[in-house]
């Protein structure tokens, strides 16, 4: 089935896609994202031969260019592939559960959490390693999220903008002791100016392995309050009269979001844009339906962060910049015209 | 009869070392910075270095009475005399841009030599130079400048002419030895600073390197920086490869990624002995670049024994 459903989303109507079609997209999707994993292995500061990349996966010898793909560019083709993945589907579950277009992870205390976490390992412990950093930035991420989360309870349960003043508030204020930290300390400074920048480069996939089973319980907890947040989009009353568990519909989002957020924080360091656009992109494809919103989310976010880190790597050769610039690039434009087209992207 | 001869010279040579200070004190002369030509005291005894200057006057045997904060890796390489000295100094901060210039004051400097930005510099003119005559040491400039601008601004000529001395001796020594080893091997240096980010390094990217290239002791390639890992396997078409390594002769921690790659591992270079690790100061002066040169004579030596 093809044709179009109607719905009403605030003044005017709209047109969404069927199941169908959606469906097709989805596949679509799939289709752009095993290009761009194929481009991001063959593509790089390097020129090597298609056929010494096939080389490098199926026939492994000892040759030098070999090295080059399966050391470097395979694991960060992964990383981008995962990291994108993360940031995309959290992007669409705080968007649904703050029922704010304009919310990305880092309005939790995600980013804020992650990078004190890792001034503290710098500055103060020493750490100077990325394996060492990325614990400390998931937990630091984590920690944060929990305490946004106590802050912003209050006795009528969660409300989405005291979470979300509970996040700016405590961002803000480990913003201030982060900056004070790297202010004394050069070395926090200079190790923070890099991880900053956001990054899928020269992370091992010895270090990427340990998050995916967080990823995996994110991605279950996410697809589980799909349903829920559905209804919650109408209004907590209409919610409550569906029958939806308001607290557990919020916890479990939450600590969904945190996960991948969190995780992806740690192993790239922050990317931004990503986890705010991209879900925009999939409400307007597939109109207000979080599972395939979440679905089209987990897609569409590592085609735009491989496509980005393919041209980082050859914007500027033989140097590359940073994935998290080159979202950055792209990522304000869009942004610019998800303001001017608030009512196609609405909640 | 002797005795007394001996006496008299000494109290008359003496006298004279007392008048030549005393000559001296109150006099100045001017000398060439990036901020112009400043008035300085011929003979400085209380000196103030901030920034990149700190490390270079050590390295004059200059003891100062203020400091900045150094690098925990240059304060490591420091040798116990100069430690001595940078511990005895007064620290009045992070770097020259950004310290306590009250507490500067308070030391009452003769003269305060800051190696900073320009744009840093701007900012501090009116501030240092109400405090003792400032000798800006920009970074725009050529080191050999900042270096004799520095020497001539704390009177540490002598140890500044030995140290170049030793220096242009190096190079010339280097140019006659190897000339002709170096215009027939292509010589490439992998470098990483310790705030690289993970997965790349920098090729030919050092100050040592630069500096070598300038002096057209090496005819580096261009240098090319923060590039990824996947461009160890471009060191292949080298004949010697240099990489930092510390005072004691081990590879830099920063570099230390890179020779654990299978890339680096599976070199021609690597596999036949051509690659080297040369200590590269972490100031510029003819004393630090004297001792780089030693070590990239030690380099080349090997190459032309294996040749």
């Amino acid at each position: 089935m093809t044709a179009l459903v109607l719905r009403h989303d605030g003044p005017g109507t709209v047109t969404v896609p069927g199941p169908r079609r959606r469906l097709i997209g989805l596949v679509v999707a799939l289709a752009a994202l095993l290009v761009l994993l194929a481009l991001s292995v063959m593509i790089g500061s390097t020129a090597i031969a298609p056929s010494v990349v096939w080389d490098a996966l199926f026939h492994p010898s000892d040759d030098i260019d070999q090295f080059a793909i399966r050391d470097y560019r395979l694991p960060r083709t992964v990383v981008g592939l995962v990291v994108g993945a993360a940031l995309g589907l959290s992007g669409a579950l705080i968007q649904a559960l703050t029922r704010n277009p304009l919310a990305d992870p880092g309005i939790l205390g995600v980013h804020a959490g992650a990078s004190f976490a890792v001034t503290v390992a710098v500055g103060v412990l020493g750490v100077r390693d990325i394996g060492g950093y990325m614990w400390f930035a998931f937990a630091g991420a984590l920690v944060v999220t929990i305490t946004v989360l106590g802050l912003g309870s209050t006795r009528r349960g969660q409300s989405p903008v005291v979470l979300v003043l509970a996040g700016v508030c405590v961002g803000a204020v480990l913003g201030g002791a982060r900056e004070a930290l790297q202010l004394t300390d050069p070395d926090a400074f200079d190790a923070l100016r890099s991880w900053n920048a956001g990054s899928v480069v020269g992370r091992p996939l010895d270090l990427v392995w340990p998050i995916l089973p967080f990823f995996a319980v994110a991605l279950v907890l996410a697809f589980a309050v799909s349903g829920p947040l559905n209804a919650m989009a109408l209004g907590d009353e209409l919610a409550l009269a569906q029958g939806v568990r308001l607290v557990r519909t919020r916890v479990f989002a939450i600590v969904a979001l945190t996960l991948l957020a969190g995780g992806a924080t740690a192993i790239a360091g922050p990317i931004g844009f990503v986890g705010l656009m991209i879900p925009h992109v999939a409400r307007w494809i597939v109109g207000p339906h979080q599972r395939w919103i979440f679905a089209y989310s987990v897609l569409l976010a590592p085609i735009l962060l491989l496509a980005s880190d393919i041209l980082g790597r050859v914007v500027m050769h033989p140097s590359e910049i940073p994935v998290g610039v080159v979202t950055a690039f792209v990522g304000a434009p869009v942004l610019i015209v998800l303001v001017r087209r608030t009512k196609a992207s609405g909640l | 009869m002797a005795a007394v001869l001996l006496n008299a010279a000494l109290v008359l040579t003496a006298c004279g070392s007392d008048g030549d200070k005393a000559d001296q004190a109150g006099k100045t002369h001017g000398v060439e910075a990036d901020n112009g030509t400043v008035e300085v005291p011929v003979d400085p005894q209380r000196v103030a270095v901030l920034g990149n200057a700190v490390l270079p006057y050590l390295d004059l045997g200059g003891e100062p009475i203020a400091v900045t904060d150094l690098d925990g890796g240059a304060l490591a390489d420091l040798p116990p005399d100069q430690r001595a000295a940078y511990d005895a100094a007064t620290n009045v901060g992070v770097n020259g841009g950004e310290a306590d210039y009250e507490k500067l004051a308070t030391l009452k400097p003769d003269v305060i030599v800051i190696a900073a930005p320009e744009s840093d510099y701007e900012k501090l003119d009116d501030k240092l130079t109400s405090i003792a005559p400032a000798v800006h040491l920009g970074f725009d400039s050529d080191w050999k400048f900042r270096a004799t601008a520095l020497a001539e601004a704390t009177n540490e000529m002598d140890a500044f002419d030995e140290q170049k001395a030793s220096y242009d001796d190096l190079v010339t020594e280097i140019r006659q030895e190897y000339g002709d080893t170096m215009r027939s091997a292509k010589i490439t240096e992998a470098y990483r600073w310790d705030t690289e980010d993970a997965g790349k390094f920098s090729i030919n990217g050092s100050l040592c390197a630069e500096v070598v290239r300038d002096e057209g002791i090496i005819d580096f390639a261009p240098a090319e920086f923060s590039v990824s890992f996947e461009q160890i396997g471009s060191l292949a078409e080298s004949d010697l490869v240099l990489y930092p390594a510390g005072i004691d002769g081990e590879p830099s921690a920063a570099i230390a990624p890179v020779l654990e790659t299978n890339a680096w591992k599976a070199l021609p270079t690597v596999r036949s002995g051509h690659v080297q690790g040369i200590y590269c100061p972490w100031g510029r002066s003819f004393g630090f670049m004297a001792q780089y040169l030693e070590g990239l004579e030690r380099a080349l030596a090997t190459l032309e024994t294996q040749q």
